[in-house]
């Protein structure tokens, strides 16, 4: 049997609460700052040591985007993505936060407002037969 | 000349462009010697040096100008992206400030690979696995929420590319001297929407350098001379941060003060002089967005305007606020670590009034700038 699928990011992207996959985080306890991922000791906004692990709840909308023409530079082991492949910043509905993540969308709906849901994207097969997963959104009704 | 000021007393340049069999080393001394030759001096009278560069490697600096004449003099390398130009001049400056040099030279110098820059210096390797990694797409995001917020147009994005490639045909420096047509740029292969290839800045190789030195130490010759009043080196704050780290951005837009606003306030207030002073700029155009957002950020009109001053041709040779006359990054490629002294060489040569077809009639006043990866931002202001 294969050994369960695993995130390509396991600081930002991480078997959620209740099944599935989640984005996760930190919050400032000091200054209520919102940072995406976990690899934040002091809070990159007020300096101060006090984060506090955070999941987010995968929702949000399109704040701006733009249109991968070419293939991604860079040695990978997942396939390129299927061009032309919209990238976005994706402003979460749950925090002050924008996080940067491809679409599974076609250009052609891509808007400035479209509501869009975390759907990771099957990147690879681990050598040890684990799929590996990364972070994806997809166009969501609201 | 007041002992305090900081002059530049020569200035030099290898062009910008790709020469396959000229090595760092022979770009940066052809910068330096031209320099030194500007100046009327020798390497004997240099008390410091500092070299910036992004790709060469370690003592790259000591390499290029030990064989010069070895002094024993400090040579130190530098590197702060895009900016590392202005990390060089900003150490050269505080130097000969304290009083503790009176001539530092300057050198920038860059060799880089052809192609999008390898991914791995700046991006993880999930964000490579993802996708994510290509650099153009962040300058892209920006420009189209700037176009969702302002109006603002692919026409006036070309625009900027129209306008630096048509100055660029009078400079020696530059790797394209070829003017583009509007329906020509607009044309060029999309490669992030909405910025297409005919409006991206190209990584390449070059070298420029500056001798600077304290007003006490300076000749007097036939020409106006050009101090350096002001220098800034900032990073961008966290929320104002788009370029790193590159997976998020904080949504607290209230708080988003630009790294540009930074250095150009504080490089202003060191020279004693606003926005309006300036005759002349040369701006980071890494894309064609790239130079509208630095019109809005240095003040040259509010934000959500910078697209009227191309369509009002306020900020071509000829109008009221030039900018890159030079050709900009469009036009000359971006060898990182030679970008800023570059700007700086063409901006002597328009306070000098020797800048031939491209000269900015009456330029007193040069504003250069330069920002790049992880926020990396440096302002220098020069006058006559």
């Amino acid at each position: 049997m294969s050994p369960p699928a695993r995130s390509v990011a396991p600081d930002f992207l991480a078997p959620g609460p209740g099944g599935g996959w989640c984005l996760t985080g930190r919050r400032c306890t000091a200054c209520t700052e919102v940072l995406f991922g976990r690899q934040d000791r002091f809070c990159p906004a007020c300096g101060a040591e006090s984060l506090t692990d955070v999941e987010f709840g995968g929702r949000g909308a399109v704040w701006s985007y733009t249109v991968l023409r070419n293939p991604p530079p860079g040695p990978r082991r997942a396939d390129d993505p299927e061009l032309p492949c919209p990238l976005a910043l994706v402003e979460l509905d749950d925090a002050a936060l924008r996080v940067s993540v491809p679409l599974a969308v076609p250009v052609e709906r891509v808007r400035i407002g479209l509501p869009v849901q975390l759907d990771p994207r099957p990147l690879y097969v681990d050598d040890d037969g684990a799929q590996v997963v990364g972070i994806r959104f997809r166009e969501v009704d609201r | 000349m007041n002992p305090d000021d900081i002059v530049v007393a020569g200035v030099g340049m290898h062009p910008f462009g790709r020469f396959d069999r000229v090595t760092p080393v022979q770009l940066g001394q052809t910068a330096v010697i031209a320099a030194l030759r500007d100046a009327g001096m020798r390497w004997n009278e240099v008390d410091a040096a500092y070299f910036s560069s992004m790709y060469l490697p370690a003592t790259s600096g000591a390499r290029t100008l030990k064989p010069l004449g070895a002094t024993g003099i400090p040579i130190s390398d530098v590197e702060a992206a895009c900016a590392s130009g202005g990390v060089a001049v900003k150490q050269a400056l505080m130097g000969l400030r304290s009083g503790e040099y009176g001539c530092v030279a300057v050198v920038g110098a860059e060799k880089m690979p052809r192609g999008f820059m390898d991914p791995r210096a700046i991006f993880d390797p999930w964000q490579i696995e993802m996708g994510t990694d290509v650099n153009p797409g962040y300058w892209a995001m920006r420009a189209i929420r700037h176009m969702h917020d302002h109006g603002t147009t692919e026409e006036q994005i070309a625009g900027v590319a129209v306008k630096n490639h048509r100055h660029s045909v009078h400079n020696e420096f530059a790797m394209y001297r070829k003017e583009f047509s509007l329906g020509e740029v607009l044309g060029s292969k999309l490669v992030c929407d909405p910025i297409r290839l005919l409006e991206i800045c190209a990584p390449n190789e070059g070298a420029a350098a500056l001798i600077l030195v304290r007003g006490d130490r300076y000749a007097r010759d036939d020409r106006a001379p050009v101090r350096i009043a002001g220098c800034a080196q900032v990073l961008a704050e966290f929320s104002a941060d788009w370029r790193a780290p590159m997976h998020s951005l904080s949504a607290r837009d209230a708080e988003r003060v630009p790294p540009t606003t930074r250095a150009a306030r504080a490089a202003f207030e060191q020279a004693g002089l606003g926005v309006e002073d300036v005759s002349c700029f040369e701006v980071q155009d890494t894309d064609g967005f790239s130079e509208l957002e630095a019109y809005e950020h240095l003040g040259l009109c509010e934000v959500g305007e910078s697209g009227r001053l191309i369509d009002a041709r306020v900020t071509e040779l000829g109008g009221a606020r030039p900018v890159n006359v030079s050709g900009g990054l469009i036009s000359k490629g971006e060898p990182v670590g030679a970008s800023h002294l570059g700007q700086i060489v063409e901006l002597v040569g328009q306070l000098r009034g020797t800048a031939g077809p491209r000269q900015v009639e009456g330029a007193r006043v040069g504003l250069a700038h330069v920002l790049g990866a992880a926020g990396n931002c440096a302002v220098t202001i020069v006058r006559r």
